[in-house]
C-alpha cells in the first residue's frame, strides 16, 4: 500500500478522491476545527476560520472536506500548512509500546 | 439633540500619535504586572476585591481569605463549598458588558490594532505561558494578574478616555495589580498570593514577547505555599523528570513513558546520542536521510523481559522544531521509512513494508 501524506507534527493527512459513502458530518464543539490536542503542552492542530471546512466520520476514520478555498492548518510549534480544496483522511500518529500495545502518540 | 450629540461623538476611528505612543507603555506595564513575583499588596488587593463586587452589582464579601497559591485557594474553596457560583454568573458578565460597550465605541481597526499591540503581546508574555499553566490546575477563577492580557486591552481604552465604558473593571484592575488569582463567592472571596518564583525563557520564533516556562534544575513557577509547576521548554512535567540526575534516566524509562512529549524531555535530558549508543546492546538496524535532510535511525534494543524480546524504535527529527523524537514501532519493521509509515497506520496485513510518500512536512 502506498500512501501520499501531508504531515503536520503527529497528524498525518492522506489525500482521498472522495468521502466514503457512509461518512457522517460531525458538528465541531467549537468554532475552530481541532484535529488533535497536546495533553501536556495544551497545543492543538487547528484549522482556522473553517467556514468552508467540515469534519466527517466513517466508522473509526475521520475526514476533513475543504471546499472552494484553501484552508490553513496551524499549531503553536509547527509552521502553518495550506490545504488545497479536497478530501483528507486524518491519521493520528501511533506508537508501539514495549508490551506490544498500540497507542496514539500523545504529545 | 441627543442624536446630534451621538453623531458628533461618534466612534473612535483612529488613534492619535499620542495615543499610539501610549500602546507600548500600557503593554509593558501589564506584562510587568502579569510576571510580578513580589508578595501581594494585601490592603490594596482587598480594596480591589470590594470594588470588584460593587462594580459587579454585588455586596462586598464579609470575609477575604488569603491563600498561598491558586491551588490551595481552589482546594480550600472546594472544601467549604460545592462548586459555588462565582465567576460564571458575575465576572464573565462584567467582562462581557465592558467588552460590548468598548466594542461599540471604537472601530474595528482601532480595536484590532490595540489588541495586536497590547493584548496579544501581553498574552504571549504572560497568558500563554504562566496563565495557561495555572489555569490547567485552577479553572473557574478570576485570573487576577494572569488576566493581564485582556485587562491591559481595556486599560488602554480607559486611559484614552473610554472611562464610562470600562468603569466596571476598576476593581479587577486593582486586584490584578496587587495579588494573584481570586475566587469570588457570595460572602467570601478567596485570594491567592502571587508566585514567588518564575523562570521563563523567551521564544523569539513565536513573537517578540513570547515566553515559556522553563527551568532545568527546579520549579519554573512556585507559590509561597510550595505549590510548584515544573516545565521543560514549555512542556509541563512531573518534578522528578526535572530533578532526577540525567545519568539516572534509562532507555527503559523513556520507552515506557506514555506521553511522547514527556519521553522527549527525558530523551533530551539523557541525550539522544547517549540513548542510541549507550542503550544496552542497541543495534542500528537502518539509517536514512529523510526528505528534509535530517538523519533518522532505526534501533533495536534487547529487552529480554518484554514480549517481543526487543524494543524497536525509530529516532526522527521534527522538521519544524528540530527536536528529536523516539517512537516505538513493531519488531518486524525493517527501514526508517517503513517505521514512520507504520506510525501513520500503514500496516496492511499480507504486505510486508508499507510505503509512505511524504508530500510535505511541517
Amino acid at each position: 500500500m502506498t500512501l501520499e501524506m501531508y504531515r503536520h507534527g503527529d497528524v498525518g493527512l492522506v489525500r482521498c478522491d472522495a468521502l466514503p459513502l457512509n461518512a457522517q458530518r460531525e458538528d465541531p464543539p467549537q468554532p475552530d476545527i481541532v484535529l488533535a490536542y497536546g495533553e501536556v503542552t495544551g497545543h492543538a492542530h487547528r484549522i482556522l476560520a473553517p467556514h468552508k471546512v467540515s469534519l466527517w466520520n466513517a466508522g473509526q476514520q475521520r475526514y476533513i472536506l475543504v471546499e472552494d478555498a484553501p484552508a490553513t492548518l496551524t499549531h503553536e510549534e509547527h509552521g502553518p500548512m495550506t490545504l488545497e480544496p479536497g478530501v483528507y483522511e486524518v491519521r493520528i500518529q501511533r506508537e508501539y509500546g514495549l508490551g506490544g500495545e498500540i497507542r496514539n502518540v500523545a504529545d | 439633540m441627543p442624536t446630534r450629540k451621538a453623531a458628533r461623538r461618534g466612534k473612535l476611528e483612529r488613534l492619535t500619535p499620542d495615543q499610539e505612543a501610549l500602546l507600548p507603555a500600557v503593554r509593558d506595564e501589564w506584562i510587568a504586572i502579569g510576571l510580578d513575583t513580589r508578595p501581594s499588596d494585601r490592603p490594596a488587593a482587598e480594596r480591589g476585591v470590594a470594588e470588584m463586587y460593587r462594580r459587579g452589582g454585588l455586596e462586598p464579601p464579609t470575609r477575604i481569605v488569603w491563600c498561598g497559591s491558586p491551588l490551595s485557594m481552589a482546594l480550600t474553596r472546594a472544601m467549604v463549598l460545592d462548586r459555588a457560583k462565582g465567576r460564571d454568573s458575575v465576572w464573565d458578565s462584567v467582562r462581557d458588558s465592558v467588552w460590548d460597550s468598548v466594542r461599540d465605541s471604537v472601530w474595528d481597526s482601532v480595536w484590532d490594532s490595540v489588541r495586536d499591540s497590547v493584548g496579544d503581546s501581553v498574552w504571549d508574555s504572560v497568558g500563554a505561558s504562566v496563565g495557561a499553566s495555572v489555569w490547567a490546575s485552577v479553572w473557574d477563577s478570576v485570573g487576577g494578574q494572569h488576566d493581564s492580557n485582556w485587562l491591559a486591552h481595556f486599560d488602554f481604552f480607559q486611559r484614552i478616555g473610554l472611562t464610562r465604558q470600562t468603569e466596571k473593571l476598576a476593581g479587577l484592575w486593582q486586584l490584578a495589580r496587587a495579588a494573584g488569582w481570586a475566587l469570588p463567592h457570595e460572602r467570601i472571596c478567596w485570594v491567592s498570593e502571587r508566585p514567588n518564583l518564575l523562570q521563563l525563557e523567551a521564544v523569539p520564533a513565536r513573537g517578540p514577547f513570547a515566553n515559556q516556562l522553563h527551568c532545568e534544575d527546579g520549579p519554573a513557577l512556585r507559590y509561597p505555599d510550595g505549590w510548584a509547576i515544573y516545565s521543560w521548554h514549555g512542556v509541563r512535567v512531573n518534578e522528578d523528570v526535572i530533578t532526577c540526575r540525567p545519568s539516572s534516566i534509562t532507555t527503559k524509562r523513556i520507552l515506557g513513558e506514555r506521553n511522547a512529549e514527556v519521553a522527549r524531555v527525558l530523551l533530551e535530558r539523557m541525550g539522544a546520542e547517549r540513548f542510541a549508543t549507550e542503550a544496552d546492546g542497541a543495534k542500528v538496524v537502518h539509517r536514512d536521510i529523510d526528505g528534509n535532510g535530517n538523519g533518522s535511525r532505526l534501533l533495536s534494543i534487547p529487552m529480554p523481559n518484554m514480549p517481543d524480546r526487543e524494543a524497536r524504535v525509530v529516532v526522527v527529527q521534527c522538521p519544524s522544531t528540530d527536536r528529536q523524537y523516539v517512537l516505538g514501532v513493531p519488531p518486524w519493521v525493517a527501514t526508517c521509512q517503513a517505521a514512520v509509515a507504520w506510525t501513520f497506520g500503514v500496516d496492511e496485513p499480507g504486505k510486508k513494508d508499507g510505503e509512505l510518500i511524504m508530500l510535505k512536512e511541517q
